[in-house]
């Protein structure tokens, strides 16, 4: 009979061992927090707030990408995006792209407008 | 394509300027020169061109697991610097976009237009400008879906019939 390890070890592990997805949590945390910083101290409009959220998430893409280049450089193993197969189903991946797409342009259209 | 697109859309707006339409003269109102339902008209066919862009390169495509060839390490970080000057690029525009919108908002007389406004400005001064503006940002939109459409090829080994 194995031992049953806690949600919280668990979950841990899974961190660790996928890279990929702990970068991507926080990227999207930092995004959130810094989101909710622009958004409260220095864009009092959704819509210039649209747009500086687009250009934060593109450095946050940008120095992703930077630092991976560095690593291939210095022939370094950390690489902030891995080549592992993605832990969730092909439909999880498949769809979302489209629901991004969909989600930005309704924001765009009837909130940030 | 893309390339033709980018090209084209450039094209588009010299030829304009030399026949001195100047978009900035001819909009008064650049935030909202695309009035309805023209504007629903280039947002479908933004997301629509992006969704068959990708769809329509799922017949060019075959497997990743027999197909990839093995890249050398110089491959890959010729390709890893090629997306960090893109994305750089991307965060410029983006930047200046923003910084200008913001300047706008602050100073409506400003002389830094987004880009955005001058290409909402430049698709609406002729019916030739618009059909043409409509074209390139179908194309671009393709390529985008093209690209940035990520789904993984999985191989289904079909049954054999007999």
């Amino acid at each position: 009979m194995g031992v049953r390890r806690s949600p919280f070890a668990r979950a841990s592990n899974f961190l660790i061992r996928e890279r990929s997805v702990s970068v991507l949590i926080s990227l999207l945390v930092v995004l959130a927090l810094g989101g909710a910083v622009l958004r409260v101290f220095f864009f009092h409009s959704w819509f210039l707030w649209f747009w500086a959220m687009t250009a934060f998430t593109a450095l946050e893409l940008l120095a992703t990408a930077a630092w991976d280049l560095l690593e291939d450089l210095r022939r370094g193993r950390l690489h902030l995006v891995t080549d592992h197969p993605a832990p969730w189903g092909e439909w999880a991946q498949v769809a979302l792209v489209p629901l991004l797409l969909l989600a930005g342009i309704v924001f765009d259209h009837f909130v940030a407008h | 394509m893309a390339l033709v697109g980018g090209a084209g859309g450039g094209l588009v707006a010299l030829a304009l300027a030399l026949a001195e339409k100047d978009p900035g003269s001819r909009c008064p109102g650049p935030h909202n020169a695309i009035g309805a339902p023209l504007n629903l008209v280039f947002v479908g066919l933004c997301a629509a061109a992006f969704l068959a862009g990708g769809l329509l390169s799922d017949f060019a495509r075959g497997r990743d697991d027999i197909e990839d060839a093995p890249q050398s390490a110089r491959d890959r970080t010729w390709l890893q610097a090629v997306l960090v000057a893109v994305l750089a690029v991307l965060f410029g525009l983006l930047a200046y976009e923003t910084y200008s919108l913001l300047l706008l908002d602050t100073n409506p007389q400003s002389s830094l237009w987004p880009i955005t406004w001058f290409v909402r400005c430049l698709s609406t001064i002729t019916t030739l400008s618009t059909v043409a503006t409509l074209l390139v940002v179908g194309i671009m939109s393709a390529f985008f879906g093209k690209s940035l459409w990520y789904r993984p090829r999985t191989f289904k080994p079909r049954p054999r019939t007999r």
